[in-house]
Parts: C-alpha cells; sequence; structure tokens
C-alpha cells in the first residue's frame, strides 16, 4: 500500500518518489543511447502498470530537456524520451480503476505511465511540475514532497476527512478524560445519581438474605418466630425503597444525558458557523449532519449505559460476588463455571448474530426508498405502462426484506433458548452441590435459597458487560468525531491589523489574480481586469471557465493565491471580512429561502428592518404585487426552501432581500437561469431599477440579458479573453459571438418545435 | 397486429433526426496500432473520397456490466483537448481478428480491476474495513471505508469495492465464491 509519506528531508535533485529512495540502476542503464541519457534528471516518479495491465514498476523520469517512462521489465519499450519543446501539455487522464499521465505533442494525446489509483495523487503533483520544467519554470520540491493529507503522517492510515485526526493514533484514554471533562459540570447531578445506584444495589440484595433468616431462624428452626412480622415488613419496605430509587434514578438520568447533548450541540453549531465556506467544501454536509444529530445522540445512550447499564451491573456483580463468597465460598466457586459459556455466547451474539440486523435495516429502507420513488413518480409509470414492472421490483424487495427478517428472527431465535439454558444451568449446578451439601449438613437450607436468589441477579449482568466493549468502541469513535469538529481552528480570514469599512464607493480592480481549489491546479490564470463604481457589468463564459471562482474571491470565500483584489484602491484582505460583505450582496441561480414568513425571508440580512423598507425593497425587486396576492400577504408563511412559490417568485424575494441591504455592489450569479422567459423578464425589469447607483455584476447563462450591460467579460478557461459591450464584442466575432450564435440557434429552434 | 405495433415503436424511438449514434461497421473501418504506440482509426465517411483518419483512439464499453462483448465506443481527443465519440461498434466479432485484438488491448488498458478469487480475512476496524484477499494479480489487502456507496452493485451478482485510492475490486458472483467466504463477506457487505 502506498500509506507511507512520501520522503522528505534536504531536497537534492533528483526528487524521487517511490518505494526506494533512488532511481535503480537498471532503470537508468536503460536510458543508455537515448535523448535523455546526458541530461540532469530533476524528478523519479515510480508507477505500478505497465503497458499491458500487468502490476510491474514503471518510472517516469524528467530531465531537463526529455521526460520518458521506463519500464523495470527489460523487455518492455520506453515510452518517449518526449522533448518538452515538442509537447503541448500534460494532463492526468482517469479510466476505470486507474489513471496515465498523458503527453500531448501536436495535440495528440501519448500514454506515458499507468498506475492504479493508488498513486494518483503523486502524480497529480508531478503533472503540475511536468507542466512547469515545459515552461522554463523551477520545479517546485515542496510541491512535490508534499505529505498527502488524506492519510495520516504517523501511521499511514486513511484519514476521516483530509487532515482530521487519525482515529488509529488518537488516545482513546483522552477522548475519556475530554467527556468526563464536559461530565464534570453535572458532577452534582452525576454523584446524586450514583448514590442512588449504590442504594438501589444495596436493597436489591437485602431481599435474598432476608430470606435466608426467614428459612432458617424462623421458618426452619423456629427459633426466632418473633421476627417473621419484621421480616416480612424488612422485605416489603426493601421493595417499596426500591421502585422509590428506581424513580429518582429515572429522572435524574435523562437529565444528565440530554444536558450533556444539550451543551455539545450548541457547541458544535456555534463551531460550524466559525468555519470557511473553504471548509463546506471540502467536508460533506450529510457528515455533519449525522455529526450533530447522531453521534450526539450515541454519546446520550453511553451516558445512559454508563449510569443505569454498566456501572449498576459491575456494582451488582461485585457486592452479590463478595456475598456469594461470604455466604459460602466453595459453593459459589460451582456459580462461576457457567460464566465463560455466558462470555462467549455474548461475544458470538455481537459478532455473528447482531450484523444480520443490519442486513435487516438496509434492506427495510431500501424498500421505503423504492416506495417513495415510485410513489412519487406514479405519472411516469403510468405514462409508461410500467405498473407490471414496478411490481415485480416491489415483490422482490418485499423478499429480501422477508429473507433478511427471518434470518435474524431464526438466529435470535436459536440463541436465546441456548443462552437461557446456560444461565438455567448456574442454578442447576447450584441445586445439586447446594442440596447435597443442605443434606449433609454442610449449609442451611435458607442459605442454599440466598444462593439461588442471587445467582438470578449475578449471570445477566455479565451478558451486558461483556457487551461493554462495543458500547465503549461506538461511544469513542462517536466522541472523537465530535471532537474533530470542536478541536477545528475557526477559520477567519481576517488579518491581526484588518481595518474597517464603514462605506465604498463601488471601484473594484482584479490585478493578475491567480487562484485554484487545488492549489497546484489553477482555475484562474492572471485574470485582470476594472469595474469602475455604478457600472452595469456582464461575465460569461463556459461552464467551468471559472466565473462563480472570481465572484467568490470578492466576496473573500477564498483568497487569491497571487495577485489582488482591490476595492477603492484598497486590497480587499485588508478589510474586515464581515464589514466587507455588509457592502455586497449576492443572489444565487438557486434561491435559498428559509421556513418562516415572506417577510422574514426579505429581512433576513437586516432583521431590524421597517415594514415600508420591507415594501419598498419587494416593490423594487418586483414581487410586491404577487406576495399581496397571497393570503396573508407578507406574513405568509412558507415552506421549506420556499415550498408554494415558483421558481421566479422564489428568485425576486431573494432579490428584495439582496436589496433591502441596500450594497454598493451587487452581484447576480446565473440569477435568471432556471427561471421562465416570462419571470426573467419580470427580473430584469426589477434589476433595471435596483441597479441605479449601485455596482452591479451579473453572471448570466442567457446572453440576451447583457444586452445593456455596460461592458461584458468573456473569460475562457481561467482567461480573459475578451472585453467590450455587446455591439463591440459582435464587431469582433469571436467567444461571445459565437455563444450568441449558439443560443440563438437553440432559441429558434425552441420556437420551431 | 402486436408485431406492427412493436416496429412502429421501434421505428419511432430509432428515428431522432440523424442525431443519434454512428455505428461503425467493419467494412467501413479499419483500426490499427502505428510505430508511435497509438491506436488509428480509419473511418470511411459519407462525402469523402479517402477515409478520415484518427489518432490516439481508445475503446469504452458502453455496456461493461449487462453486455461487455458488445457496444464499444472508439472515441479520441479531438485537436480542441475535448474527447469525441468517433462512433460505436456494434458487433466486434463482425471486425477482422487484427482489429479485435487491438480493441481487446485498448480495453483491458481502460479498465483496470482486480478480481477477488477468495476473502482471507475482512477485519472491522476505525470505521474502516479491512481486507485481506486473494486476486488474479495475487494477494492483496486493502481498506475500504464501511459504507453502502463504497461497494456498488455489478448486475444482478455481482459487487465492486472501492477502496480509500478508488481501486476497483469486484466480485463478480458473491454466490460463487466458497460458502465461508461467502459468509464473511455478507456480514460486512450487506447493501
Amino acid at each position: 500500500m502506498n500509506n507511507a509519506p512520501e520522503p522528505a528531508g534536504p531536497v537534492e535533485t533528483p526528487i524521487v518518489l517511490g518505494s526506494v529512495d533512488r532511481i535503480p540502476g537498471l532503470i537508468l542503464q536503460r536510458l543508455q543511447d537515448t535523448a535523455i541519457q546526458d541530461e540532469e534528471i530533476l524528478l523519479a516518479a515510480e508507477a505500478d502498470l505497465d503497458e499491458l495491465g500487468h502490476i510491474e514498476p514503471v518510472w517516469l523520469l524528467a530531465g531537463t530537456k526529455h521526460v520518458v517512462a521506463v519500464p523495470a521489465v527489460p523487455d518492455r519499450p520506453l515510452r518517449g524520451p518526449y522533448a518538452y519543446a515538442v509537447t503541448n501539455d500534460f494532463d492526468l487522464h482517469p479510466s476505470i480503476g486507474s489513471t496515465s499521465v498523458r503527453v500531448f505533442v501536436e495535440k495528440t494525446p501519448f500514454e506515458l505511465v499507468r498506475f492504479t489509483n493508488e498513486f494518483r495523487e503523486r502524480f497529480q503533483r508531478v503533472v503540475v511540475q511536468l507542466k512547469r520544467i515545459r515552461n522554463n519554470e523551477p520545479i517546485q520540491p515542496e510541491a512535490l514532497l508534499k505529505l498527502n493529507e488524506d492519510f495520516c503522517p504517523k501511521c499511514g492510515l486513511i484519514l476521516p476527512r483530509s487532515g482530521a485526526p487519525c482515529r488509529r493514533c488518537v488516545k482513546h484514554g483522552a477522548v475519556f478524560q475530554r467527556m468526563f471533562a464536559i461530565l464534570w459540570h453535572y458532577r452534582w447531578l452525576m454523584l446524586a445519581l450514583f448514590l442512588c445506584m449504590i442504594a438501589g444495589i444495596v436493597l436489591d440484595m437485602l431481599p435474598p438474605y432476608l430470606t435466608r433468616i426467614l428459612v432458617d431462624n424462623v421458618l426452619g428452626s423456629q427459633s426466632h418466630p418473633e421476627w417473621l412480622l419484621w421480616l416480612v415488613a424488612s422485605l416489603a419496605g426493601a421493595a417499596l425503597l426500591r421502585r422509590g430509587i428506581d424513580v429518582i434514578i429515572s429522572q435524574l438520568t435523562p437529565r444528565v444525558g440530554t444536558a450533556m447533548t444539550n451543551d455539545i450541540r450548541k457547541r458544535l453549531f456555534q463551531k460550524l458557523q466559525e468555519m470557511s465556506v473553504a471548509y463546506y467544501d471540502r467536508v460533506q454536509v450529510g457528515s455533519l449532519m449525522s455529526r450533530v444529530i447522531n453521534d450526539v445522540e450515541v454519546m446520550h445512550g453511553f451516558v445512559t449505559q454508563v449510569t443505569q447499564g454498566f456501572l449498576v451491573n459491575l456494582l451488582l456483580i461485585l457486592f452479590i460476588g463478595v456475598m456469594l463468597f461470604y455466604l459460602n465460598a466453595r459453593l459459589a466457586f460451582f456459580v462461576l463455571i457457567p460464566i465463560p459459556f455466558v462470555v462467549i455466547g455474548t461475544l458470538f451474539f455481537w459478532n455473528r448474530i447482531y450484523p444480520n440486523y443490519y442486513k435487516y435495516w438496509e434492506s427495510n429502507s431500501k424498500l421505503g426508498a423504492m416506495l417513495n420513488g415510485v410513489l412519487s413518480g406514479i405519472r411516469l409509470v403510468k405514462v409508461f405502462g410500467q405498473e407490471q414492472r414496478e411490481t415485480s421490483r416491489f415483490n422482490r424487495s418485499v423478499d429480501y426484506l422477508r429473507e433478511a427478517r427471518i434470518r435474524v428472527d431464526t438466529r435470535v431465535g436459536a440463541f436465546s433458548p441456548v443462552m437461557a439454558y446456560f444461565f438455567g444451568l448456574g442454578g442447576l449446578i447450584i441445586w445439586f452441590v447446594g442440596g447435597r451439601d443442605v443434606l449433609s449438613g454442610v449449609i442451611t437450607l435458607g442459605t442454599l435459597m440466598a444462593f439461588l436468589g442471587y445467582i438470578g441477579m449475578f449471570y445477566a449482568p455479565l451478558g451486558s458487560l461483556a457487551m461493554f466493549s462495543n458500547w465503549v468502541t461506538q461511544f469513542a469513535t462517536a466522541s472523537q468525531r465530535i471532537f474533530e469538529i470542536l478541536d477545528m481552528p475557526s477559520e477567519t480570514l481576517d488579518a491581526p491589523d484588518a481595518i474597517d469599512c464603514p462605506d465604498i464607493r463601488g471601484d473594484i480592480e482584479f490585478k493578475d489574480i491567480w487562484f485554484g481549489y487545488d492549489p497546484y491546479n489553477p482555475i484562474l490564470k492572471g485574470i485582470s481586469l476594472k469595474i469602475q463604481a455604478g457600472e452595469k457589468i456582464g461575465i460569461v463564459g463556459r461552464s467551468g471557465s471559472g466565473k462563480t471562482t472570481l465572484i467568490n474571491l470578492l466576496c473573500r470565500f477564498y483568497d487569491v493565491q497571487r495577485g489582488r483584489i482591490l476595492i477603492d484602491g484598497e486590497d480587499i484582505r485588508h478589510f474586515k471580512q464581515t464589514q466587507l460583505l455588509q457592502h455586497l450582496s449576492l443572489v444565487l441561480q438557486e434561491p435559498f429561502l428559509f421556513r418562516g414568513s415572506v417577510r422574514e425571508n426579505i429581512a433576513y440580512g437586516r432583521p431590524e428592518a421597517t415594514f415600508e423598507e420591507i415594501l419598498n425593497a419587494s416593490k423594487a425587486a418586483n414581487c410586491h404585487d404577487f406576495i399581496m396576492k397571497l393570503s396573508e400577504g407578507y406574513d405568509t408563511p412558507l415552506g421549506e426552501r420556499g415550498a408554494g412559490l415558483s421558481g421566479g417568485e422564489k428568485q425576486r424575494i431573494s432579490i428584495a432581500r439582496a436589496l433591502l441591504c441596500n450594497p454598493r455592489i451587487l452581484i447576480l450569479d446565473e440569477a435568471t437561469s432556471s427561471v421562465d422567459t416570462e419571470s426573467e423578464q419580470e427580473i430584469q425589469r426589477a434589476l433595471e431599477v435596483i441597479g441605479r447607483g449601485r455596482t452591479l455584476i451579473s453572471i448570466a447563462h442567457r446572453l440576451s440579458t447583457l444586452k445593456t450591460a455596460d461592458r461584458i467579460y468573456v473569460i475562457d478557461r481561467g482567461q480573459l479573453v475578451e472585453s467590450g459591450n455587446h455591439a463591440e464584442l459582435m464587431g469582433k466575432q469571436g467567444t461571445y459571438y459565437r455563444l450568441v450564435q449558439i443560443q440563438s440557434t437553440l432559441a429558434s429552434l425552441d420556437l420551431k418545435s | 397486429m402486436e408485431k406492427n405495433r412493436e416496429s412502429a415503436v421501434v421505428k419511432k424511438v430509432m428515428d431522432y433526426g440523424g442525431v443519434g449514434i454512428r455505428i461503425l461497421k467493419a467494412d467501413r473501418v479499419k483500426i490499427y496500432r502505428d510505430i508511435d504506440n497509438l491506436l488509428y482509426a480509419e473511418v470511411a465517411e459519407a462525402g469523402l473520397e479517402t477515409p478520415r483518419l484518427y489518432r490516439g483512439v481508445f475503446a469504452v464499453l458502453c455496456f461493461p456490466v449487462s453486455g461487455p462483448d458488445r457496444y464499444i465506443s472508439l472515441r479520441y481527443v479531438n485537436p480542441s483537448g475535448q474527447e469525441e465519440e468517433i462512433g460505436v461498434i456494434r458487433e466486434p466479432i463482425e471486425f477482422p481478428r487484427e482489429d479485435r485484438i487491438q480493441l481487446a488491448k485498448s480495453l483491458a488498458q481502460y479498465y483496470f480491476e482486480f478480481e477477488i478469487e477468495r476473502i482471507v480475512s475482512i477485519e472491522f476496524r476505525y470505521n474502516l474495513l479491512m481486507f485481506d484477499v486473494l486476486t488474479n494479480f495475487g494477494p492483496r489487502q486493502f481498506e475500504m471505508r464501511w459504507r453502502g456507496d463504497r461497494a456498488l452493485s455489478l448486475g444482478e451478482k455481482g459487487k465492486v469495492l472501492l477502496d480509500v485510492y478508488d481501486c476497483r475490486y469486484i466480485v463478480r458472483d458473491v454466490s460463487a465464491l466458497p460458502r465461508e467466504d461467502q459468509a464473511l463477506f455478507n456480514r460486512f457487505i450487506y447493501w
């Protein structure tokens, strides 16, 4: 496996990335009589597939003028050497299960070296450096030797997420220590709980002991008949007290558990609010939700287990064990005989029988998903006449569920009697050995009765203690996942000396901007453009050309890697981000509305806005009239994500929301892409009004919406290729012209159809 | 009557006004590998006197699971750097042996999978499944995140396991594994 970190240390050429720290002699020998033989090798990287798809080492060697791939197997041909001078580019080409590095010569790709995906990250870095060598730029050793942040630098285990703590190397003791630190806030409640548990156990142990006295001293020898009433009264009192303690425990335990989970959830949410947009690019939202909801619940479950299960059971076993040995040590040893069977049986259950539940739960959820899919799309099913087929699919799912259920029930059903037998075995042993002792007068009948009473309380907790390791593992995992988030440093972009920006004019300048989400693979390549305050600017380009990235940088969701963005002549990195964002408003393609009233949604950015301000913003955004048609006007509640409104209506509300903040710079990112033509016209009319007196940047898919823009910038593959107003760009007959032509053709096709 | 209806449906489905797939027939295509190790396709195209030559061609299966022996898409990278389809070979068997060898070689390069033959052990640790298996490439150990989306269905009977690097480990037919391997496999891969 390639988990081990790449070699580090003093950098010398060649930089070798492979299973050995120098280029094998055999590989160098094969360079003889080739164009690269006298060149200095700058970097060497080992791959693991040969041209026939066999697992064999192949070395990619990059010299100062040529690049070549050399298989370790002598009879396999070299790929290259290719002179950089004749190459157009290098890229990483993914196929199914493997990836290759390709070199482009006369715009034709040649496969240079191929490898399993295990080496993909390594060659991703190599490709960036090959491009640099080709462009006569110095290679970046630090980029090549950078540790793969997806793996633990210590043990090589894949991390749950790039840069997250390693689950193998994390100290579980430390996790518990931290959990107890959180629980320390509730120490008095915990202490009360603990004392109640001790009292409960003592009360549990009383009845068998009193029974022994009753049998031996009252019913058997009849030496103290006067004790009968007191003993029965004591049994009744113990039972009453026990139930009372149960009630107190049931009141205290949820308080401790919920207080803790409540506290952790609030901390988690607070932390998540502090994380940057880049953080949310790296992690899956579903995973975060799972941590806030499910993992915290696991911790709650664990606290309940510890307080009501583990601790009680542990103390019960200890107390009863001591009592059994106190009553009769010899007989107590016989009680221990079934213990190994109980422990083995419990482990067997968790390892072999319990996993069957996974399959059952999974098939249950699949059935639900399938049913949901079919019923939601029932019109489609009927239109295509596929009722029979869907019925068959449903039947298969039901059969699968049935099979899973049978598997669970039969296995659990078979296991339970076997375990019950072993539990009962202990009683039978005690009946036999103890009975003989009673008959021979070694122990009294009361002692035997007490033994039988105690062993029932002794075996059951053993089972749950054997399961405790499972609980601990689950708890430790869940805790670790939660601490991963809590331990993340808050990602504030503000420099320590960041300045206020109470007001801005709205002049914007992008100066030689370079940026890539992967720093070694830039998306924006040296973009420079100027926007004057109050101008209406359009930005167009193909999908993936870097338009939205440009906006992300302006909003400082990310910082540029090279170059500067200036607002009113000041680098935006010098501003406090929260203050900067007060002057910018962003309207996205997918309007995001929250559950709440129309008014609350419009005033989301300015909750203190007056009714009149809200009405004015809505009027300007052309949404006032349709809002007034809603049954409760501005107080109409909206469903999740604005359910109940059309796409255009939602978009206009989101524009009103942006407008209410009275931004100096308004950015529309494909704001009209997902609405119909009529809605688009409504929105356009709104924007004409809104745009007055502020800088308006519009990324538009429909180029017809940019005809009135003061200037349009055309971006292609991360570079600015054209600029000018609509008429000028049409006159140039370049990229913009072609895009307009394509859209016109598509529009005419639409009309014809 | 039913047959007529069916053919009408077929005709309706197939008529895309000339924008459907282009089927490449054996008599109009020649596939070969040149000394530069690139795969070439010469395609006789309507309106051209000489066949059009495509360089750097590669093959991709349209139906890798349900029809791995038919419908092979021939593709290349056009001068703008975009991947483009030349056409689809419906029945490779109709092509000359040499062409088929080149197609097979290209497919072997495009698809790289470890085929699991035996399962030695599976351990669940750190939320990962640690596999020790025997494959067509010999013994392998790999780690996989224990999630449903890392074990994909391969037809009705098989599974594709994606390890932490996205390497593919396939079991073509789980029920064909030895009984104890099946039990071990199904204990963890139940999706």
